[in-house]
């Protein structure tokens, strides 16, 4: 597997699990959602040292490319979104699309690289089951309502 | 089957090291490289990183308090591997010292953190971890410290080496080590007198790795590691390869259809009895067919090597020109096992050596008192052969007095064969002797074999039992040809002469003209431009030469004569070797008749009856297969009686047997001659009267009755 394959996987669930207009706070509750199962998935495994440290890079290389993610935190249970979500409210929700999208396909990544992928069917496993919660997802194009 | 994914690993780019890790460490490992300060861990780590430091995969090197960072720029500047441009770029050295001295082991975490996270490197080191140790205020503190900044490490996929000063004490104590991927130890001791070097991998998850003990020396090149343990192991060898043929004067004969390719085989002989030059003579002659040669020398220089050769008239010096033989010499204090085996793998790989001799592997392995370790480095320099699909002489000596035919008794399992050179005193000289002790998946001859170094080289005189087993069967005698004895009045009591090829003895006491009736048998055949041997076992040649021509026997003028006679001594030449130098003398000089004056003077020399006859016989049936008539002549001590031709049962031998005796009579002693048999034709049975004068011999009248015709037969007569 490569980071082409993950990020071909996030889109994927990005596609199912988001609407095309989600709001910036649907957004951040997704991809919180989205990296609280991995993390629940991993821990198992990693333990939440190594897990904590992992984060840690993705956190830093995501931010290189988006500013805003530096105010992401690593804690001892995961990602921690808090001073994030208050400073991405003021961003336009494609530009927190992309900059969660960003992280998590790192995060795939990196975990990929140094387990060799063992972990990879789990956690999309995982990501797969996230979804938005009822009420929280805008009608479809067609106009149904599907709360 | 799942197939498993495999792993990345880091090429150290230090010789021979990453053959003992399956290629490297793994990428993103963590790895202690310990030992006591000047065990090599900073140089062997610096080689790692300026192999791979580069824009791509940038390295960190942290130094901590042991080593300021400006020394060790400055001693690394003297190894090839530096590269100044790789400085500030590709490689970043940082100090550490001061942080740990002023703030402390957290302090110092966080800022190798942040360098990992701006330079996001492929290598790490810190350089020393040991200052880690000493600045934590316990073990359980030590451990979480060690713990989280190596899986730090690890999350930014750098593959990390810590060096520290640790000993195998600190194995079972230290936290740190049951944290880590891998342990490199690193140190030196004395062995086999000398200061040696060594490394271990200890430890390193996924990878099958040695476990030995391993010698290095530290070059300006970096670390070179020998492993021969590791990295000489045997290939196999086709099976189709044609066996090789030495090339040294018969003892291919000894060797069955040759030495197997891959083949090693030791030499072995107490000092003097040829080693040296039996297995450079090996090499030479394979040159000679175009078979590229090397020699390994711990004994002789290279220079008295080409002087010996020299002296042997053996273009030694053209071939090493030529490039088909290479010397290599290396002085005996300059020995390194390890590293010299190395250097012969390399050398007979470039070269594409096919004969490969070791002179002597007693010299090279002299350090070396562990008779299981002498074992092994044999069948490394075997594994070197055979994996080039050479054939290898090793020459090893045999202590003196010894029953042994290699210095630890244990070399020649190892090997494939074994050539044993001895020598004993026989009379006043000293003998020779090769045997083919052993040579697997070969029908070799066994037993020793008569051995000479002559002007030429090394001579081998096969037993004559194994001459007359390689021999052509013989031929049998011609029934319809016959050739004259050259005696007159003989040829008609022989049936019409003497059959081609046949084998005559004559029989005779002492001055009956045994010699003279056999010189002018050669005389008929010199007369018909047949050139002839005669063979004197007991008198000089001079001496025939003068009776011969007092008698008026040789051809007139001398250039017509074609007779060579020559004089063989007994304690001068073995029985064995016989064979090979009458051989040899009959096919220069196309000899048709030989004659062997004096036969039974060997067995009076010593030689027992039955190996005496069995010379005879192989004597005989050689010349029979090279076509030639011959004539023996034995001294019997029956002066009167023919009822025992000879003294010893060698009329068997012989398919016609004539017999000299002195016949009592009124006017004394009358010399007569009787055919006693002729094989394949009639003959007169009667004795007949005999005169030696003028001219030689001559058959008289039978000494009883008329004479008896033979029967009519038209033969063909030369």
């Amino acid at each position: 597997m490569h980071s082409h394959d993950h990020e071909t996987f996030v889109n994927a669930w990005l596609a199912t699990a988001a609407a095309k207009d989600s709001s910036t706070e649907q957004l951040l509750q997704l991809f919180e959602e989205a990296f609280a199962a991995m993390w629940t998935r991993a821990h198992i495994i990693l333990g939440d040292v190594t897990l904590a440290a992992i984060l840690d890079r993705v956190v830093y290389s995501a931010a290189a490319q988006h500013t805003p993610l530096s105010a992401l935190r690593v804690g001892s249970s995961g990602l921690q979104f808090g001073p994030f979500r208050d400073q991405a409210r003021a961003l336009p929700p494609a530009q927190i699309e992309a900059a969660l999208r960003t992280t998590l396909v790192e995060f795939l990544s990196v975990l990929g690289n140094l387990t060799a992928e063992i972990l990879a069917p789990a956690l999309y496993d995982a990501l797969s089951r996230v979804k938005p919660a009822p009420g929280s997802r805008a009608q479809n194009a067609e106009g149904e309502d599907e709360t | 089957m799942n197939r498993k994914p495999g792993i990345s690993r880091l090429e150290t780019g230090a010789r021979n090291f990453d053959a003992l890790c399956q290629g490297g460490p793994p990428k993103g490992s963590v790895t202690v490289i310990a030992g006591p300060p000047g065990a090599g861990k900073t140089i062997f780590t610096q080689e790692i990183c300026f192999h791979h430091g580069s824009a791509e995969n940038r390295v960190l090197y942290f130094s901590t308090l042991s080593e300021p960072t400006a020394k060790t720029l400055r001693y690394l500047s003297q190894f090839t591997f530096f590269d100044s441009q790789k400085l500030d770029g590709a490689i970043q050295f940082v100090d550490l010292g001061m942080i740990l001295r002023t703030k402390g082991l957290e302090e110092a975490s966080t800022m190798v953190m942040e360098h990992v996270r701006n330079v996001k490197p492929a290598v790490v080191v810190i350089d020393s971890f040991r200052v880690f140790d000493d600045l934590a205020t316990s073990k359980e503190d030590l451990r979480k410290f060690g713990y989280e900044l190596t899986v730090n490490l690890m999350a930014w996929e750098a593959t990390t080496f810590l060096l520290g000063e640790f000993g195998p004490r600190d194995i079972e104590t230290n936290p740190l080590f049951s944290i880590v991927d891998g342990l490199i130890m690193m140190g030196q001791r004395e062995q086999s007198g000398e200061q040696q070097r060594f490394l271990q991998i200890i430890k390193m998850r996924g990878t099958e790795h040695s476990r030995d003990e391993h010698t290095f020396r530290i070059t300006d090149g970096g670390i070179e590691v020998y492993a021969p343990r590791v990295t000489i192991r045997r290939d196999d060898v086709p099976a189709d390869q044609p066996r090789c043929k030495t090339g040294i004067s018969r003892l291919d004969d000894l060797l069955g259809e040759g030495i197997p390719r891959g083949s090693t085989l030791l030499v072995a002989g107490v000092a003097g009895t040829g080693k040296t030059l039996l297995s450079m003579e090996f090499v030479y002659r394979g040159a000679r067919r175009g078979e590229k040669g090397i020699i390994f020398s711990f004994e002789e220089t290279a220079a008295k090597l080409r002087s010996t050769a020299r002296s042997l008239g053996w273009e030694l010096d053209a071939e090493i020109d030529r490039g088909t033989i290479e010397l290599v010499f290396i002085p005996q204090p300059e020995i390194m096992v390890e590293k010299h085996l190395l250097m012969m793998r390399e050398r007979v790989e470039a070269t594409g050596a096919r004969r490969v001799a070791v002179d002597s592997v007693s010299v090279f392995l002299h350090k070396v008192q562990d008779p299981q370790l002498a074992r092994e480095k044999t069948f490394q320099l075997a594994s070197i052969v055979q994996n080039n699909q050479a054939v290898g002489f090793l020459a090893t000596d045999i202590p003196y007095g010894s029953r042994r035919i290699s210095r630890f008794g244990v070399e020649e399992t190892v090997v494939d064969g074994v050539i044993l050179l001895t020598s004993t005193e026989e009379g006043l000289e000293r003998q020779r002797y090769l045997e083919i002790y052993k040579l697997r998946n070969t029908a070799h001859s066994k037993g020793r074999h008569s051995m000479m170094i002559g002007s030429d080289g090394v001579s081998v005189f096969p037993r004559y039992d194994v001459e007359a087993s390689l021999a052509q069967p013989s031929p049998s005698i011609r029934i319809g040809s016959r050739i004259s004895s050259g005696v007159p009045g003989l040829d008609p009591l022989l049936g019409g002469g003497l059959l081609e090829r046949s084998v005559t003895l004559v029989s005779g006491s002492a001055g009956i003209g045994k010699s003279t009736l056999a010189f002018q048998f050669l005389a008929a055949g010199s007369a018909l431009k047949e050139p002839g041997l005669y063979v004197a076992l007991e008198e000089g040649p001079e001496q025939i030469v003068e009776t011969a021509d007092a008698l008026g026997l040789r051809a007139k003028p001398a250039r017509k004569d074609l007779i060579d006679v020559i004089f063989v001594s007994g304690d001068r030449t073995r029985p064995n070797q016989l064979l090979s130098l009458l051989t040899e003398k009959i096919r220069a000089q196309k000899a048709r008749r030989v004659v062997l004056d004096g036969v039974g003077h060997m067995a009076s020399e010593g030689m027992r009856t039955k190996d005496l006859r069995h010379l005879v016989y192989a004597l005989t049936t050689r010349f029979k297969s090279l076509g030639v008539t011959t004539m023996l002549t034995f001294e019997s001590g029956e002066l009167h009686a023919t009822s025992r031709i000879t003294d010893r049962q060698f009329s068997p031998l012989a398919d016609n047997l004539i017999a000299l005796r002195y016949h009592p009579s009124s006017k004394g002693l009358q010399p007569v001659l009787t055919v006693v048999k002729t094989r394949g034709s009639a003959h007169d049975f009667r004795t007949h009267t005999i005169a030696l004068g003028a001219g030689g011999m001559r058959v008289g009248a039978a000494m009883s009755g008329a004479p008896v015709k033979p029967p009519r037969r038209r033969l063909a007569r030369r």
